[in-house]
């Protein structure tokens, strides 16, 4: 990644969002090469309610790539967690990235981080412990959200990217599960949240 | 005093007598400063400003005559005032729901430079008996919702239009509109009235209201930045009374009669996310010895 | 001396009357050039209020001589306890302020209303469409022609009537050959009020029927809201309403004109109070 593209652009966090996927390149090339694109099909036109959908949801991976950015910069991570998260923000980034240019491509301007600024309970850096719990929590919530998506989406292009991208945010959740000292998973169904829910959720953390 | 005059003569040490005078005269004066500074700080800085016309917008027909019931007022949709003095109406002041409308005036040379003075936050608004059970800004896209906005010139108008854009429903929920109006106070009066499904006002028009409405939050990443900008006019023969408005509306005062009828401060704190809890302050291990 | 200066103070009086009233409209045609105002007119808001405004005005003046003449016939010609009452309960909209008339259509009605549970048991919608729009219109301009309806009928030589039925024809015969004929004049007056009241009406139309350009925004509604976003417009529908004001006042003039010739070679004798 020479270049930032102009989605990329949107969906740099805050604190050096840029630098992180500049260096995150390098982190990237480590992780597992298969499956890392999202689906190559062109979007087409996408309908009104699969654009309502798409930005919800770029304002949840703006929520993760915010959390993550701090969690990161907290510096209470040990070294597992912390290469986990950084894996993470890359991978939201990413998420957010392709979103946005759903959004470019429809002739809209997504959410930029610039845009909205979000607040956490009080507490939640002050230890390794909290910030995976709160990971815990945000991944649920963005779990939550791309299962609700993926029923209620008519593009099928973007139907296989929000399906790629929840098994993606099943990974975190699971990982952020064992760093926390839960179980890695335990439901065969994982709950999904209607568009309503998901965004009432995101309101909590929103200012 | 008296009896101290008195109880001191008596006591025959006359010096000892008019030294305790003294103190309590001291005293009784100090008393009084601390008390009359005390007062004159709860007195408002600027004696109530008159003889002046402030034309405002709708959302602020309770507010301004609370923080200033002096002027007299003239409160409608921020364009039809706009318009209003465009063709050489006789306001001094024109507050506005938005910056847009005050520089376009300045732009003409209408107004002098505008000033913003207070946020104010998006909402909708159902019955309180919700006959369409709304619970949720996509609920609006549902069949049969009824919906009334203000027309797109208004400021809460072209909000709305800009809430619905972020969102992507602007087509599903402009099929719903049944109907447009002028300013943001006919909107709440038709969803109060139980004619409307729903309605989109600002949160401190619903406040107004409470008993006959149920507030919706908009969700806050999709609010449009709602900035509240006023200027004097310049054609106003009564500019020294028209700044002195603006001023009372900035002060301090103001500026809390605002927040108390809902409106948000002008700039937003910026939270810093703490990474460690605050430090523990050392506790006070000397205590204070009086008299003894 | 004194005549002089009494002829005089009339024509001031005639001429400060006449120029406030010319003015206004005159004004509407010469604040912009003429092209400005034609360019306006094929802006989509003047069309679509014109739209609805012919559509709502023809189905409110259809109901309102539908109903409103049997009604005047009635109060006309029969004599009952509380007949004065009921004249003026039927005359109290020409009195009452348009908003509050509306107010009152909302609180009968509307979805919340006295009637609004049994209008969408019925499947009758009268929220905010062009059907809440006639029952403005209709109550609002229905009094103006029952009023004039109720003269003319009153005006009616009541010979001619016992007459038409002497001679054998039945009630009903007797009122469309007879009546009918004799009143139209007072009738058509009427009904020419209406119709511009109707045009005009705003108060109860706004708070009722609300405004949504192309289903309930009327051209009087479209002047209000586009004052506030483009003048030109404004002053385009202004002037075309003016237009459309006189052509109806024209009409019933020249109808009059022509109705007073043509009856006036039959029924000289007949001569009523409405021709």
């Amino acid at each position: 990644m020479d270049t930032l593209t102009r989605s990329q652009l949107f969906c740099s966090g805050l604190r050096g969002g840029a630098a992180l996927i500049a260096t995150g390149s390098v982190l990237g090339a480590l992780a597992d090469t298969a499956g890392a694109t999202p689906p190559a099909g062109a979007l087409g036109v996408l309908p009104a309610g699969d654009l309502a959908y798409t930005r919800l949801l770029i304002a949840v991976e703006l929520l993760t790539i915010d959390f993550y950015t701090h969690a990161i910069g907290s510096k209470h991570l040990r070294l597992g967690t912390l290469a986990d998260a950084n894996v993470a923000l890359i991978n939201e980034t990413e998420h957010c990235t392709y979103l946005a240019g759903a959004i470019t491509g429809a002739g809209g301007t997504p959410l930029t981080a610039a845009d909205i600024s979000f607040s956490y309970p009080n507490g939640s850096f002050f230890s390794a412990g909290s910030v995976t719990g709160l990971a815990v929590v945000l991944e649920l919530l963005s779990l939550g959200a791309y299962l609700g998506a993926a029923g209620n989406l008519s593009s099928p292009v973007l139907q296989t990217a929000v399906a790629q991208i929840t098994a993606n945010e099943a990974q975190h959740l699971s990982a952020f599960s064992t760093h926390s000292g839960d179980p890695a998973f335990h439901e065969a169904f994982p709950d999904a949240l209607t568009i309503a829910e998901a965004s009432d959720a995101l309101d909590a953390y929103t200012s | 005093m008296h009896s101290m005059r008195t109880r001191a003569s008596r006591h025959g040490s006359s010096r000892g007598g008019r030294k305790r005078l003294r103190l309590a005269l001291a005293g009784t004066l100090t008393a009084l400063i601390v008390l009359g500074g005390g007062l004159a700080s709860t007195i408002p800085a600027g004696a109530s400003v008159t003889g002046i016309t402030v034309y405002a917008a709708a959302s602020l027909t309770d507010v301004f005559p609370a923080i200033d019931p002096g002027p007299r007022y003239s409160f409608a949709g921020s364009n039809t005032l706009s318009a209003q003095i465009q063709l050489g109406a006789p306001a001094d002041v024109f507050a506005s729901a938005n910056t847009s409308i005050p520089a376009a005036l300045f732009a003409k040379g209408l107004v002098e430079q505008p000033v913003d003075f207070t946020r104010n936050t998006l909402v909708i608004v159902v019955p309180k008996a919700n006959p369409a059970g709304i619970n949720s800004i996509y609920d609006l896209t549902n069949p049969g919702v009824t919906i009334d906005i203000a027309n797109s010139a208004v400021p809460v108008g072209s909000y709305t239009l800009q809430v619905l854009g972020q969102m992507n429903l602007t087509k599903a929920v402009l099929a719903h509109v049944v109907s447009e109006e002028t300013d943001v106070r006919d909107v709440l009066s038709k969803v109060a009235l139980g004619q409307v499904d729903a309605g989109f006002v600002y949160s401190t028009d619903a406040q107004t209201v409470s008993g006959q409405v149920t507030v919706i939050k908009v969700p806050a990443w999709a609010q449009p930045k709602v900035t509240y900008a006023m200027a004097v006019v310049t054609h106003s023969p009564n500019q020294a009374a028209a700044q002195s408005f603006i001023q009372e509306v900035l002060s301090k005062a103001g500026q809390a009669k605002l927040r108390s009828f809902g409106f948000l401060p002008l700039v937003k704190a910026k939270e810093k996310i703490a990474t460690k809890p605050p430090a523990k302050k050392k506790s006070a291990k000397h205590t204070l010895m009086i008299g003894r | 001396m004194r005549r002089l200066l009494v002829t005089l103070a009339f024509f001031a009086a005639y001429v400060v009357a006449l120029s406030f009233l010319l003015l206004p409209l005159v004004a509407l045609f010469t604040h912009v050039t003429p092209g400005t105002l034609l360019d306006q007119l094929s802006n989509p808001v003047v069309g679509d209020a014109l739209v609805v405004s012919a559509k709502t005005s023809a189905v409110a003046q259809a109901l309102i001589i539908l109903f409103g003449t049997p009604t005047a016939y009635l109060l006309a010609t029969r004599r009952f306890p509380g007949r004065t009452l009921l004249v003026t309960v039927v005359e109290l909209p020409i009195v009452l302020p348009p908003a509050a008339a509306g107010i009152g259509l909302i609180v009968a009605f509307g979805r919340v209303g006295l009637l609004g549970g049994t209008f969408s048991a019925l499947g009758i919608d009268v929220s905010f469409n062009q059907a809440a729009v006639v029952l403005a219109i209709a109550f609002v301009a229905g009094p103006f022609y029952v009023r004039q309806a109720i003269a003319a009928f009153e005006a009616v030589d009541d010979h001619l009537v016992m007459a038409s039925r002497t001679l054998g024809a039945g009630p009903v015969r007797t009122f469309f050959r007879v009546v009918l004929p004799l009143a139209s004049g007072g009738l058509a007056a009427g009904a020419a009020l209406a119709l511009a009241r109707g045009l005009g009406e705003f108060g109860a139309t706004i708070v009722f029927a609300g405004s949504l350009q192309g289903r309930t925004q009327t051209l009087p509604l479209a002047i209000y809201y586009e004052f506030a976003v483009n003048l030109n417009v404004a002053l385009a529908i202004a002037a075309l309403l003016v237009i459309i004001a006189a052509a109806i006042l024209l009409s019933l003039k020249l109808g009059s004109m022509w109705q007073s010739s043509r009856l006036g070679s039959r029924y000289r004798y007949a001569i009523t109070a409405s021709s």
